[in-house]
């Protein structure tokens, strides 16, 4: 069985799996989909070599998805990307519902930056990760804490795209892959279960040492161990009807 | 009766949380590493009015890599009575080790045909910057931008200067024997030279035929590095 294949089956069984009663979102440091039906969300990541801006929308019951968009930009380079992805996922718990357990897959495409160092050559990054969340609310009436954290393990793909005019100067067109780790470590402040405000902590880890083939093959504006600070306020609204 | 919920705390510890993570990966602006060699670059250096004085430096530790932002403090002395502070800065960006590489000061101009470069000389200056060299035919310059941090923007920027057919920046290509003849960690700076007398901390040498000028740096263990050159 190829790579391919196996991630399909992973990602498969991630959205079949869980036969609990779920709410969900708990392990993004949010508010569960019981009680509301959206989520909106806006972001911010500093990284090693980028800054990051996205917003979000989320929905769903027992499953969730949650549909972004983004930029991430590269002052010293002056390069962009513009992000898009799509993350499904689901919040398992025992009865006490004091643990959570959450397994998401998320597909990502990054367009960009175009242009790169003023060479007419645009890059275009796919990466696609499967992983796990773990969570643990501490709840009060109108307030909760949710710390967690997570891993996933993601693999990512790298084109590079020379222009026309570079293509007929015999510029290759190329694609380099890798897989590497990425943590997750926050802290979700849930007021009224309504407004989240959540700092947190990533590690990008396990790329290709430079020096090596496929070195190009790294999330944008990140490098290897790097550990990057952002913080997400996320609003959930859409009351349910009891 | 359930205790009132602590929003006010949470709201501020959520936010000094954020500001304290920021504040520790700020780098130190000034940093001293111990450096080998410091020299200055006679190839390109040019001491005349309008031209550049080229400092470059190797640290000892070649796993060094100064962040936006830092500066290795050097200074420049005449024997003619200037004296200014300068801020080392890398000689190749970024500073990561994968991924493409460029002269952190330079970017070159080509025209289209029928326009001089010396045209734009003064959006050249308008950009904190100046001519390196000029072709002869005019067709095309590379240009020292002495403040690194906007280079590509600024680069970029120049296109739609007029008469500019395209701009690229610079790399550096190692001779065949040498094989890795540079390092990220390299330092450089480029420091505007006039002719003239003296002003003091204008951030430009003002220099007479026959001056020596001198650079020096203070090693962190004590010590000082100096290069010299004369002006021809």
């Amino acid at each position: 069985m190829d790579h391919s294949h196996r991630l399909a089956g992973v990602i498969g069984a991630l959205l079949v799996l869980p036969a609990r009663p779920l709410i969900s979102q708990t392990c993004a440091g949010s508010p569960s989909f019981s009680e509301t039906r959206f989520r909106a969300a806006a972001s911010f990541a500093s990284y090693a070599y980028a800054t990051a801006l996205g917003a979000s929308f989320s929905t769903g019951g027992k499953f969730y998805a949650t549909f972004s968009g983004g930029t991430s930009y590269d002052r010293e380079q002056d390069a962009r990307t513009y992000d898009l992805s799509l993350t499904g996922g689901a919040d398992i718990t025992d009865n006490s519902a004091r643990i959570y357990f959450c397994p998401l897959a998320l597909l990502s495409i990054s367009l960009g930056p175009y242009d790169y160092l003023l060479s007419q050559t645009d890059y275009r990054y796919i990466d696609v990760a499967v992983g796990v969340g773990v969570a643990v609310p501490i709840r009060s009436s109108r307030f909760s804490m949710i710390p967690g954290m997570g891993g996933r393990v993601a693999r990512i793909r790298v084109s590079r795209i020379p222009s026309e005019a570079e293509r007929q100067q015999g510029v290759p067109q190329w694609t380099q892959s890798d897989t590497y780790w990425h943590f997750s470590a926050g802290l979700g402040f849930v007021f009224k279960q309504t407004l989240t405000i959540k700092p947190e902590f990533t590690l990008v880890t396990g790329l290709v040492p430079p020096g090596e083939p496929n070195t190009f093959a790294a999330p944008f504006g990140r490098d290897e161990n790097d550990l990057s600070v952002g913080v997400t306020v996320a609003f959930n609204f859409g009351r349910r009807s009891r | 009766m359930r205790p009132r919920a602590p929003h006010s705390l949470g709201i501020v510890a959520g936010l000094y949380a954020v500001i304290a993570c920021a504040d520790l990966f700020g780098p130190d602006p000034i940093v001293r590493p111990q450096l080998r060699q410091l020299f200055i670059d006679d190839l390109v250096t040019r001491l005349r009015d309008g031209g550049i004085l080229y400092v470059e430096a190797f640290p000892t530790d070649t796993t060094f890599r100064l962040e936006i932002g830092q500066r290795v403090p050097v200074q420049v002395n005449t024997t003619s009575g200037d004296r200014e502070d300068a801020g080392l800065y890398r000689l190749l960006c970024p500073p990561r080790d994968r991924g493409d590489h460029y002269r952190c000061f330079d970017f070159v101009v080509f025209m289209r045909e029928g326009y001089d470069v010396r045209t734009v000389g003064d959006r050249v200056s308008a950009m904190n910057g100046r001519f390196q060299l000029v072709a002869s035919s005019g067709r095309f310059a590379s240009v020292t931008l002495f403040d690194p941090e906007d280079l590509v923007r600024r680069a970029r920027s120049a296109r739609a200067w007029p008469g500019v057919l395209f701009t690229e920046l610079t790399g550096i290509i190692c001779h065949p024997d040498v094989p890795n003849c540079t390092s990220l960690s390299d330092l450089l700076v480029p420091v505007p030279v006039d002719s003239g007398a003296a002003t003091l901390d204008d951030g430009i040498i003002q220099v007479r035929t026959g001056d020596t000028v001198t650079v020096t740096y203070a090693q962190p263990g004590g010590g000082v590095l100096e290069a010299r050159v004369i002006v021809p």
